[in-house]
């Protein structure tokens, strides 16, 4: 499988001096299309640093970060925007849609900003919201809408297009277990349909869905758990 | 015990023989937890004995069936009405193996945690599959299974989050020895810098 | 106390919110301060400027205790205790004897020291001619004059025949040391320069009285004296009065000190300027339209700042806080940063008023008086800057305090509803403008106070109006491209943090455009009626005093500054003075009441010379010189007219003011001309011999200029060498109508309104910037370009700045209009009057300044786009959280 996401020995330092917190400290991960990545860790463990790094909303002090064989090291902040709009999907905690959009205006704003016209990005845009069950929603604001739907739109807006790398960041928030798993069945189904993705979480619970888990700890990945051969197994191992 | 109950139970929907009532069992926890059907045999055995099932005869194949009895009825109505106790807890294999690897020198108990984590994960991950795999369909029989996977997801993510909790401890106490709860003979030491 | 009990809280929340919110409350601060420092500023240095009589006393009366004066009144005569206002009496018994020093005396006792001051005008021999500057006789070393003059270089004079001059008579060749030759041939040394306390820039001299300074200035028909009185105790009221008996006026340094009750006046006190109900009514639409700017321009800030606490406040209602608290909370806000910025602002405004004084006194020419603070003033305008603030934090309280508690804290935090009665009230108030206006333009005589109250009424229905405006633009934005459609949504979303920034805006458009439209009118009513002077591009000496000047040293002047010019002198009969010269009709005219100017000294000028300044042209020019040379009267007579006579009136009037007596009447052959316009430019020219057949007095009155350009140069240089001949005279050049009022007036509107546009354009861009972080965070991590950001400033500025200005526009031009037609009705004109060019007067003048409003309306707001566009960071912030 191809590598989608590529990060090598990233480290990022906050602030300088005395008081310069070390996010990371020379992180490698890589992305496979077709694969989800959850990184778990405490807080202040570097998982937020690293997904704005991979999703190129920042620099990494050392260490390069590669997207689809793009160095995004060298890329402008003009062409790393254009990278992010056409590859790259985000998932908020908060969701961060805006609230002077409609939802099919939200969903389909990185179309928007890549140049398509307001009725194609329309039109994208309510073709994607059946996707996540909220067709009939699609000329209201997101305050006219309910604590699960919003979510679902914010999925939506991450995966409209042809990403190939989705970046959720806490995506479940603070909704129920219910909802949350419905954005974590998204976001599987994106990436069992080809796409890459990265879920940072704290909850093993949602960490369960990707294919593997990253432990952060002091801005290292210090455990990795990989997918056992046989699921069955498992079962059958307590009945001894 | 739940087998008992269990029985009963899937009886009060109507007369089963046998093997009928372990099938049934199997299809609605999803083979978690696999009964055989001597088993089966012999705790109908002892319903019958405690007067909460009869005998029923025997349906075209020639399988003897079980039907309920009233008290049987009322046994599955207290059962359902009653919580399940958390009094005594279970024996914990995971919870004796880590006191003792505290206790006794030499153990490198973070290892043991860490280890411990890796394949507990590696389950919560199989069961997250096998929901993802699940049909999501309203069918009592699909909403059982599901019910029962979140129970077994939700008790690794505990096992997860208390192993985590379990980690961040041993490294507090790594750093400031003078802090651990555990009984020590070495006077206290006046490193206090970090 | 219940009430500081109640506030206590609500002030240490919003003390320290205001600490934390340092760009808002910086904004704040100046919005409300700015104004309050620019008035109190003003008004301390009018306070400064103008010398009231207790600080002017010094420089009228010196060191003496009182300045008697006597003006040639032959009757008893009133005044007011400050001198401000004088009158003579009316019963008229017979005639008082001038008064002497004796007089005086008799009045205030013998041992009275009288110091005499004289004023007049001086005629002194110079380089060019005759000059005539202002003489004063008086001992500058008698402490009676002390303070009225100042000593610059040299020494005061010790006797007769030296003098002091004055900085710019000195300039004019009369340096320390040199000597001056009077007319009459005594000579005088300067000795020194001095300045008086009260005016500068004048041409004067002062002297000691002595045979030559009386002789000159001691004309028996000048019947002014003055005496400076010193005595122990002073002059009293009683003693005033006295002197006012034998028709003396006198300004007692006791009596202003401590002035009688008002039961002892008599005179009436026609000095102050009484305020009219039209003017009161004015000054109350200027302060309202103020404090309403004021208001709209803090307002958005306090509804920001308002926003940022909802979650706050519903924290507190939730624990059982009241409206009225959460209100109060908010208001105290508006009353902590409204406090700080009118404290403030008025400390700054004195400030700036005390650095000011050396600008404002190197362009006026009074002597500025003692710095002056009025604290009531001071004060007064500080409230009025606290109550605005309180205003402006006003409507954000209440919709705080009615927002809904569960929403807020549920996070779907909504704009509260506008009340569905404030649009409508405005469409009341928008009607009730327009027909205001309306009735104002059609009422006969004097609508303009109508129409500026329609035109606030007006405004402040577009306050109300302007939220339903933008959020109906919001619901119409869907088409438009994203950051265009982002910014108006915004906008219609943060309603109660743009609107007050679109309706200030919209004010300050309505103004400008309003007043523009009735300045631009007026000039064009101004230009049609324009009557020009002299011929085009021609320049006329013009002289306004009694003594006529010396016209061969004025013609000198002309030529040594115009080589190529021609001169040509005009000449016509001496007006003033005991005689007076009509020429009438022997019919009667439909309109009697037609003017002339006389800007060639008298209104009957004679000799054909004259017919070439009078503005005739072609076959009217040709018509009038025949009939001068057939020895015709030619009469400036407008309308349907006609009459081949004119009848020529001399009339002698006594000194003592007595009823006119006739000494002669001739009836005259005459010819009639009129030139296009509202004004005739003199009632007629006489030939020459008419003149010397009735034995009229006649002499040059002024000078024509022509043959060459004249440019503003050797204009000015003409006109100060003229002014050193005679004070009175000056050189005007005729450069067809000259429009710089309008043009100046166009350019402060222009200033004000572009300066209040983006003042309200950018408060509302920048607090709408600053709410929009996280959606642009957002933007940036789906991958928009950086520019976005800038997209979307400059769409902001667009939208705020074009909606207001065309909402202000749109209401502007109702009253803008409508005042056209009081301002520049032409009804006083009288019906035979034309436009300078000879067409029919319209009965009112619209001229609109398109460029103004189009500037305003359409450049302004997209300028203030590309800048704000250009201005504002590229870069877009990172998505907030960062655990």
């Amino acid at each position: 499988m191809s590598a989608v996401l590529e990060l090598r020995d990233l480290t990022r330092v906050h602030g300088d001096g005395e008081s310069a917190v070390h996010a990371l400290r020379g992180l490698s991960l890589t992305v496979s299309a077709g694969e989800l990545v959850a990184v778990m860790g405490p807080s202040g463990s570097g998982k937020s640093t690293l997904l704005t790094l991979a999703g190129g909303l920042d620099s990494p002090t050392s260490g390069t970060v590669t997207i689809e064989g793009t160095e995004l090291g060298g890329l402008s902040r003009k062409a790393a925007a254009a990278l992010r709009r056409r590859s790259v999907g985000y998932v908020f905690q908060d969701f961060n849609l805006i609230p002077a959009l409609t939802a099919a205006e939200n969903v389909a704003l990185p179309r928007e900003l890549d140049g398509d016209g307001v009725r194609t990005a329309r039109a994208l845009g309510l073709g994607a919201l059946p996707e996540v069950g909220i067709p009939e929603r699609a000329d209201r604001f997101p305050h006219d809408m309910s604590g699960g739907q919003q979510p679902r739109e914010a999925s939506a807006r991450a995966i409209v297009g042809h990403r190939r790398l989705v970046l959720a960041d806490e995506p479940t928030g603070a909704l129920d277990s219910e909802t949350g798993e419905q954005v974590l069945r998204l976001l599987r189904a994106r990436c069992d349909a080809g796409a890459a993705g990265v879920l940072v979480t704290h909850e093993a619970r949602h960490a369960a869905w990707a294919d593997r888990v990253v432990f952060l700890r002091d801005g290292l990945a210090v455990d990795e758990t990989g997918p056992l051969p046989d699921a069955e197994s498992l079962l059958h191992a307590s009945e001894r | 015990m739940s087998i008992r109950q269990g029985l009963l139970a899937l009886l009060e929907q109507g007369p089963m023989y046998g093997y009928q009532l372990r099938v049934e069992f199997e299809s609605r926890t999803g083979a978690t937890w696999p009964l055989n059907v001597g088993q089966v045999y012999t705790t109908l055995g002892r319903l019958e004995r405690d007067g909460m099932v009869e005998p029923a005869g025997a349906d075209d194949e020639g399988h003897a069936v079980y039907r309920i009895t009233d008290l049987g009825r009322a046994e599955v109505a207290t059962w359902f009405r009653t919580p399940v106790s958390r009094s005594a807890p279970p024996r914990d294999e995971l919870s004796i193996k880590l006191a003792m690897a505290v206790t006794v020198p030499g153990v490198d108990v973070r290892a043991v945690v860490q280890g411990q984590r890796t394949a507990t994960v590696r389950a919560l991950q199989d069961y997250t599959r096998l929901k993802a795999r699940a049909t999501q369909g309203t069918a009592p029989a699909d909403l059982a299974w599901l019910l029962v996977l979140d129970s077994l997801v939700f008790a690794a993510e505990a096992e997860v989050r208390w192993l985590d909790h379990c980690e961040a401890r041993l490294s507090r106490a790594a750093q400031d020895p003078a802090r651990v709860d555990v009984p020590s003979t070495t006077v206290p030491t006046t490193e206090t810098a970090r | 106390m219940r009430l500081t009990r109640g506030w206590r809280p609500a002030l240490r929340i919003a003390r320290r919110e205001a600490l934390r919110a340092r760009g808002r409350s910086i904004l704040v601060l100046v919005m409300i301060g700015l104004p309050v420092l620019g008035i109190v500023a003003l008004d301390t240095l009018v306070r400064t400027v103008s010398v009231s009589t207790v600080e002017g006393l010094d420089r009228t009366i010196g060191g003496s205790d009182a300045l008697v004066t006597y003006d040639g009144s032959t009757t008893a005569v009133d005044q007011t205790p400050d001198l401000s206002s004088r009158s003579g009496s009316a019963q008229d018994a017979d005639p008082l004897p001038t008064p002497t020093v004796d007089t005086v005396r008799s009045v205030l006792g013998r041992r009275t020291h009288l110091a005499e001051l004289l004023t007049g005008q001086l005629a002194v021999r110079t380089d060019l001619g005759l000059a005539r500057p202002e003489a004063v006789g008086v001992d500058l070393r008698d402490p009676a004059a002390a303070g009225l003059f100042d000593l610059h270089a040299g020494r005061l004079p010790r006797r007769e025949g030296e003098v002091v001059v004055s900085e710019r008579l000195a300039s004019r060749g009369f340096p320390v040391g040199s000597t001056m030759t009077l007319e009459a041939g005594p000579r005088l040394a300067v000795v020194g320069i001095v300045e008086s306390t009260t005016t500068r820039g004048l041409s004067q001299l002062v002297g000691p009285v002595g045979p030559a300074i009386r002789a000159a200035l001691g004309d028996p028909e000048v019947l002014e004296r003055a005496w400076l009185v010193s005595r122990p105790g002073g002059v009293s009221w009683s003693e005033v009065r006295e002197l006012n008996t034998h028709g003396m006026y006198a300004l007692s340094r006791a009596v202003v000190a401590d002035p009688p009750p008002a039961s002892e006046v008599t005179a009436q006190d026609y000095s102050g300027s009484r305020v009219g109900s039209d003017q009161l009514a004015i000054i109350g639409l200027v302060v309202a339209m103020a404090l309403l700017e004021v208001v709209l321009l803090a307002g958005p800030a306090f509804a920001v700042g308002a926003r940022r606490q909802q979650r706050a406040l519903a924290l507190m209602a939730a624990g059982g806080a009241e409206p009225p608290h959460l209100r109060r909370v908010v208001l105290a806000s508006g009353l902590v940063l409204g406090a700080a910025a009118t404290t403030l602002g008025a400390v700054a405004g004195v400030g700036v008023a005390w650095l000011a004084r050396p600008v404002v006194q190197g362009v006026s020419d009074t002597v500025l008086g003692p710095f002056e603070v009025s604290l009531r003033d001071t004060v007064v305008v500080a409230a009025a800057g606290l109550v605005s603030a309180l205003l402006a934090a006003l409507f954000p309280a209440v919709l705080a305090a009615r927002s809904d508690v569960v929403a807020v804290l549920s996070g779907r935090r909504g704009e509260t509803r506008p009340a569905r009665w404030s649009p409508a009230i405005g469409a009341l108030l928008l009607a009730a403008g327009v027909a205001g206006s309306a009735y104002g333009a059609l009422r006969p005589g004097g609508g303009e106070v109508t129409i500026a109250l329609a035109a606030i009424l007006a405004v402040l229905g577009t306050v109300l109006v302007t939220p339903l405006v933008l959020g109906t633009l919001g619901r119409l934005a869907g088409r438009l491209p994203l950051p265009a459609r982002f910014a108006v949504r915004d906008a219609a979303r943060h309603r109660s943090r743009t609107a007050p920034a679109v309706a200030a805006v919209a004010a300050t458009v309505a103004g400008v455009v309003a007043l523009g439209i009735g300045g631009t009118s007026d000039a064009a009513q101004n230009r049609a009626l324009y009557t020009p002077t002299a011929p085009m591009g021609a320049g006329l000496v013009q002289v306004f005093s009694q003594t006529p000047p010396d016209w061969t040293a004025v013609e000198r002047v002309v030529r040594q500054q115009l080589p190529g010019a021609r001169t040509m002198p005009v000449r016509g009969v001496q007006e003033g003075g005991t005689a007076s010269y009509q020429v009438d009709l022997p019919v009667t005219t439909a309109d009697d009441n037609f003017g002339w100017a006389s800007n060639l000294g008298s209104s009957l000028l004679v000799g054909p010379a004259a017919l070439r300044v009078l503005g005739l042209t072609g076959a009217e020019l040709a018509r009038a010189r025949d009939a001068l040379a057939h020895g015709d009267v030619v009469v400036f007579q407008p309308g349907e007219v006609t009459a081949t006579t004119a009848n020529l009136t001399v009339l002698s009037y006594p000194a003592d003011g007595g009823e006119a007596t006739e000494e002669g009447r001739w009836q005259l052959p005459a010819t009639l001309v009129s030139v296009p316009g509202s004004s005739q430019p003199a009632r007629a020219v006489l030939p020459a011999s008419v003149a010397r057949d009735h034995a009229l007095p006649v002499r040059q009155t002024a000078l024509v200029v022509t043959g060459t350009s004249i440019s503003t140069t050797a204009e000015d240089a003409i006109d100060e060498a003229v002014g050193g001949l005679d004070e009175s005279a000056s050189l005007y050049v005729e450069r067809g109508f000259q429009d710089d009022g309008t043009r100046v007036v166009l350019l402060v509107l222009a200033a004000i309104g572009a300066v209040l546009v983006l003042g309200g354009t950018l408060t509302a861009t920048f607090l709408a910037l600053s709410d929009a972080r996280p959606d642009f965070a957002t933007m940036g991590a789906v991958g928009a370009e950086p520019r976005t950001r800038r997209l979307v400033a400059a769409s902001y500025a667009a939208v705020i700045g074009l909606v207001g200005a065309a909402l202000g526009a749109a209401v502007g031009f109702v009253p803008g209009i409508a005042v056209t037609y009081p301002l520049t009705a032409t009804s006083w004109a009288g019906p035979d009057a034309t436009t300078s060019k000879g067409l029919p007067l319209p009965d009112h003048f619209l001229d609109v300044p398109w460029l103004l409003v189009g500037g305003l309306v359409l450049l302004l707001p997209l300028l203030t786009a590309v800048v704000v566009g250009l201005g504002s960071r590229s870069r877009l912030p990172m998505v907030s959280r960062l655990s």
